[in-house]
């Protein structure tokens, strides 16, 4: 696989990586002092940046995408869609793959930015696409998963299921397992799409989910978090909240992470769903979890935050000035993150 | 330009409009320069339609409860399809729920869902409510890629999750995204009006609006509103699907009385405005419109449904008093100057503190420009009980 982060400098898709781990590789935390660059892009942005080879790549809600030298916030290069686009990138070798509001998916060369291929969906590609054994996987709200090849986008299969498709799937070299707006979590056979098994949630789904162990994990907007069992679907645990969960979750060791909409970060033991520790933050959570070694950082009510994964403790936050629910990089040392407001901000 | 669609307010000054609804303009407005004229510049359509606001009830408001529609902050989508069903009967005097909801719409319509989501997560425009509505029109023959879930803001969209819970091949669209984001609003339907002095006069209207639905079914929430008193149909409407409103507010003044009433009087959204379905499963009795402060949130487990925006608020505004009231807390009409506060925290933790001197004026106001019955003595309010 090429979508797997390199080197601790690289997080080639949402969650860090193909694993969606959110970065739980070693990487060296450092408590960033001051801002080493700021990029406006001025307009808003909604998704989260990627990074590769000191490349940051961002989409921006108005349709342009850009690639930043990670060093200095120069622009290497830019291009302008005529649709709006939610879709976090995600980087598989060369090609640099997003979806956008018209329901196109796009595969750009990462280092020109030069078109290399589109599909088309009937609704809007909202998720990150992910990339395994040079197949592309992604949904969209027009009920359909899809899966195309890497370096065409030839169809591959199309399973419908029975609601919108918003966030992204987890891939493992068998499955797929993914959240829908019809509230059920998915298991596809990976090569078929065949559907493996469904479990129902009391309401839609809108995030990611991580499978550690033969746990998948994810939250559900009928306020409940849930462990199912990953050969089955069988519901190993679920825990309450009080408002929609559609923060995706960090994992690592015996520890889950999440948001959600009721203002609080819960930090759950992964076997039995015990809690661990919450923390409550001054706004409803969406943003992605990411972990990072001992850490773990979110971004909440308009400023990016690190926690302590062992207490909760709040370690360092930098307050953005505007909205900002979408995941942070930390990686290299540097944490990167994105604004409503249409910033780009590089912190070391 | 039309002499219908061009008016001015020289002339109707909101004073002698606030007199007429009982309370003296000096009470009402202790201070507050006198509005300015406002411009209203409409693309009126070529027929007016007998659908438009006031509707085809002017006066009627069907009150719908039932104890379980909502328990512990899950609202239950089978109990509020019944009470939609039952509701939209008793509003037009059929029998089936088909029969009612072909009185407004037709198979080829553009439907366009005006949903709240100013207050999510908390308090939003219940997604199981645009469901049920959903299954509504595509049980009448609209289909899915006709049927567009819309407000102003796509980051409160997202907040509230609609883009997950509608069903498949609806369209959510959210008008823009962040401020200063005009691409998506038709620069020739407008309302005009310098109130404190701001370089850009005008509201725009937006192009889903004027260019792409062709009905428009209202889902405000049941609110009270920090500048207008209350938040319902009209300003759902109003400060939902024009630009540039928020420049109304300057503490500790609000135009939002008059400005409300013209905006929805702007063609072409008075005319495809055709039905309000106000989602009362949750009452913000105070912090509204946008409070995540449970204390002055009650589950009150009930739908107002009507034609007419006026008459609906009216009920609305009604309610919200009287929980205040209840609750010992101060007047939607209080406009002592000692309970006024420039700390938004406090407003929100304090429900005998006020940011502006409010303006739920706007409804009467709205009623005498055509748009509804604002006499509670004149509204035919059911209400239905289910269980």
């Amino acid at each position: 696989m090429d979508n797997l982060a390199r080197t601790d400098r690289d997080w080639v898709t949402l969650l860090s990586d193909n694993s969606h781990s959110g970065g739980v590789q070693q990487n060296t935390w450092k408590v960033p002092k001051g801002v080493r660059w700021q990029f406006r892009a001025g307009r808003a942005i909604s998704s989260a940046a990627v990074l590769r080879d000191n490349v940051l790549y961002v989409t921006e809600i108005h349709g342009a995408v850009y690639a930043l030298d990670a060093d200095t916030g120069r622009p290497k290069w830019t291009r302008q869609f005529p649709d709006w686009i939610h879709s976090t990138p995600a980087i598989s070798g060369n090609s640099l793959l997003f979806g956008c509001d018209a329901g196109k998916v796009h595969c750009l060369a990462r280092d020109t930015g030069n078109i290399l291929w589109e599909t088309a969906t009937h609704g809007e590609v909202l998720g990150s696409p992910i990339v395994r054994d040079e197949i592309v996987y992604y949904g969209s709200t027009d009920g359909r998963f899809y899966s195309v090849e890497l370096k065409t986008g030839k169809p591959r299969w199309t399973q419908t299921l029975g609601g919108r498709i918003c966030a992204s799937a987890y891939a493992t070299d068998k499955h797929l397992y993914l959240g829908c707006g019809d509230g059920k979590v998915y298991a596809l056979d990976i090569a078929t799409g065949k559907i493996e098994w469904s479990t129902p949630t009391g309401d839609g789904i809108d995030a990611t989910p991580a499978v550690i162990g033969n746990s998948v994990l994810i939250g559900s907007e009928d306020f409940s978090f849930y462990a199912l069992d990953a050969d089955t679907g069988k519901v190993r645990w679920k825990f309450d909240t009080k408002l929609g969960i559609s923060s995706s979750p960090a994992a690592s060791g015996d520890l889950v992470v999440f948001g959600s909409k009721d203002g609080g970060i819960y930090a759950l033991d992964i076997q039995t769903g015990k809690l661990k520790w919450t923390v409550k933050s001054g706004s409803a959570i969406t943003s992605p979890v990411v972990f990072s070694g001992s850490i773990v950082a979110l971004c909440a009510g308009g400023s990016v935050e690190c926690l302590d994964s062992a207490t909760g403790k709040q370690l360092w936050r930098a307050g953005l000035g505007s909205g900002n629910q979408s995941a942070p990089i930390l990686a290299g040392g540097r944490v990167y993150t994105t604004s409503q407001n249409g910033t780009v901000y590089a912190m070391e | 330009m039309d002499r219908r669609d061009f008016i001015k307010t020289a002339g109707l000054g909101t004073g002698a409009l606030l007199y007429n609804s009982g309370v003296s303009g000096a009470q009402m407005n202790p201070g507050r320069p006198t509005p300015p004229p406002i411009e209203v510049h409409g693309i009126p359509p070529s027929k007016p339609s007998p659908l438009g606001i006031p509707g085809l009830y002017p006066g009627r408001v069907v009150e719908v409860f039932h104890k379980d529609s909502i328990v512990n902050n899950h609202v239950s989508q089978p109990i509020v399809g019944r009470m939609l069903n039952e509701g939209m009967k008793e509003l037009t005097g059929e029998t089936s729920s088909a029969e009612a909801w072909k009185k407004f719409i037709e198979p080829h319509d553009i439907v366009g869902i005006k949903i709240n989501s100013s207050g999510a997560p908390t308090c939003c425009s219940s997604p199981e409510i645009v469901r049920e509505i959903v299954t509504s029109l595509l049980a009448i023959g609209v289909p899915a890629k006709n049927i567009i879930v819309f407000d102003r803001y796509s980051y409160e969209i997202e907040l509230g999750g609609y883009h997950a819970l509608v069903p498949a091949g609806v369209r959510i669209l959210g008008i823009e995204y962040g401020a200063f984001d005009a691409a998506r609003y038709d620069f020739n339907a407008y309302c005009d009006a310098n109130f404190f002095g701001e370089s850009e006069t005008r509201c725009f209207l937006a192009k889903v609006v004027t260019q792409e639905l062709t009905k428009i079914i209202n889902i405000p929430t049941f609110k009270d509103h920090a500048a207008a008193g209350v938040t319902g149909c009209l300003k759902n409407i109003a400060y939902g699907c024009f630009n540039n409103v928020a420049r109304t507010h300057q503490q500790p003044y609000t135009y939002t009385d008059p400005l409300i009433g013209y905006l929805c009087s702007t063609e072409p959204l008075r005319s495809k405005a055709v039905l309000h379905i106000m989602d009362g499963m949750r009452q913000v009795w105070h912090g509204g419109p946008i409070t995540s402060n449970m204390e002055f949130i009650a589950e009150t487990k009930t739908l107002f449904i009507g034609t007419d925006p006026v008459a609906v608020d009216t009920i609305e505004l009604t309610a919200i008093e009287a929980k205040r009231k209840a609750e010992g807390a101060i007047s939607v009409w209080d406009n002592d100057p000692k309970n006024l506060t420039n700390n938004s925290g406090e407003f929100h933790r304090n429900a005998h503190k006020n940011m502006y001197f409010r303006q739920p004026g706007h409804i009467a106001t709205a009623g005498k420009l055509g748009l509804g019955v604002s006499d509670l003595k004149l509204i035919d309010h059911r209400n239905i009980r289910l269980s």
